[in-house]
């Protein structure tokens, strides 16, 4: 290309793209180059509390589900960890009277991968917290995962039927993967998106750096048209960053030329 | 250190070219969602199946499971659980008991459903509490012995005895 050669915008789009891919990945290598091994830390006990590295959406005041692309690199949790790790995506209401009474101080629902003490590769999961006195907090386990499996994770209100029901998708774009939960009587209305990495247990658990990538959220209910309705995530919401799990933003969804949703990053545990 | 100072350099670099903030309007857009029949849930291995047996397995395979395991995502000691019931029943059974909440199995699947009493503390994302618990429950596939599912059966106990 000569200097004197101007780009049409598409070609300036596809130019960008490659652009941050290529820095994501040089980014990642770098990141992955750090995981030298695993250490200590506290995390743990159910009276501290878990680690966190996420980040967090509160803007819209209702989001009726989200959306992540998730790239699940190695991780894992020893039989000696004390705990657990995972990469996932939580839709939660931290604001309903009922929810702040179930014992948790909220409702939600979330999916991800789940990495078990001693169990190897992490299982796609998803579980839910519901406004009742009975069977209010739920765990879905439902099969080991793959190093490197990228996946679609979807959580979304479903305005078909009876109210309080959100599904759930863990699926891969050739649907060798394709996973489909269904939270019932959950009456609540999420005020938050949160994604990234929870880390409980003392030693030993360790994840190559994760990617979330088209991060979107649900600006209305399943109906019958069966689509999800999405605007993009186009800011980097609230971080945090616990170290270990580190969290950090590769791309800022906000800059020009950013893929949709951006690009974020968790990593674990050194 | 030695990570912040490439780091920074990158992404310093990703500012350079990729320019400033944008701030179009946003434009909703529709996302398919993923056509075909799921997968049912594996769930975890577990306990071993007894072929031939009356059952299964027994409520004595499933304590020695969670002594060795303890209940997964439960952030108690192990020690203090104990099995109140085994029952095997349909998922649609076990949907019933869970106020709605289905397994992911077909309705006719046998489960073997386990309740159990102790102390259960569960956590959830930022900014909750972990909550406890005195009644929790299990499901494994009958004919695998895997776990599927597990949760809290009652309320969870006062606020005092929930920290976050």
């Amino acid at each position: 290309m000569t200097q004197n050669q101007v780009l049409s915008p598409r070609n300036q789009a596809l130019s960008n793209r490659l652009v941050w891919r290529l820095v994501a990945l040089l980014a990642i290598l770098f990141a992955g180059s750090h995981l030298a091994h695993a250490s200590n830390y506290s995390c743990g006990t159910p009276i501290s509390g878990h680690c966190y590295g996420v980040t967090q959406w509160q803007e819209q005041p209702v989001y009726y589900g989200s959306y992540t692309d998730l790239l699940q690199i190695a991780m894992n949790c020893p039989s000696n960890c004390g705990g657990f790790i995972n990469n996932e995506m939580w839709l939660v209401d931290y604001r309903t009277q009922a929810c702040l009474s179930n014992g948790f101080g909220a409702c939600w629902v979330e999916a991800g991968f789940h990495a078990f003490s001693g169990e190897g590769n992490p299982y796609y999961f998803w579980a839910d917290s519901r406004p009742l006195s009975s069977s209010a907090y739920n765990n879905h386990f439902l099969n080991q995962a793959d190093s490197a499996d990228f996946e679609h994770v979807m959580l979304l209100q479903d305005g078909r039927g009876a109210a309080g029901t959100f599904q759930v998708w863990i699926y891969n774009t050739s649907l060798s993967v394709l996973f489909n939960g269904t939270s019932t009587s959950n009456n609540m209305s999420p005020n938050t998106v949160i994604i990234g990495t929870e880390l409980a247990g003392s030693t030993g658990a360790s994840a190559l750096p994760s990617q979330f990538q088209r991060n979107l959220w649900a600006v209305k209910p399943l109906g019958p048209e069966y689509v999800f309705w999405a605007n993009v995530e186009n800011d980097e919401g609230n971080l945090t960053s616990q170290n270990p799990p580190t969290a950090s933003w590769l791309i800022d969804p906000a800059l020009s030329g950013a893929p949709q949703g951006g690009l974020f990053t968790t990593s674990c545990c050194n | 250190m030695r990570a912040t100072i490439p780091a920074a350099f990158i992404f310093g670099a990703a500012l350079a070219v990729a320019g400033c903030h944008h701030h179009e309007a946003q434009k909703t857009i529709p996302v398919s969602l993923p056509q075909g029949t799921p997968q049912h849930p594996h769930g975890l291995p577990a306990l071993a199946v007894h072929s031939g047996a009356t059952q299964p397995f027994t409520a004595a395979d499933v304590s020695g499971y969670l002594a060795a395991h303890n209940l997964p995502l439960n952030g108690a000691d192990p020690g203090q659980l104990h099995v109140d019931s085994l029952d095997f029943i349909t998922a649609k059974q076990a949907q019933d008991r869970l106020q709605g909440e289905p397994t992911g199995l077909d309705d006719n699947e046998k489960v073997g459903f386990v309740t159990l009493s102790g102390t259960f503390i569960f956590s959830g994302p930022p900014k909750t509490h972990s909550a406890t618990f005195s009644k929790a429950y299990a499901i494994f596939v009958a004919s695998t012995g895997r776990l599927i599912m597990d949760g809290s059966v009652e309320s969870a106990k006062t606020d005092g005895a929930n920290p976050r």
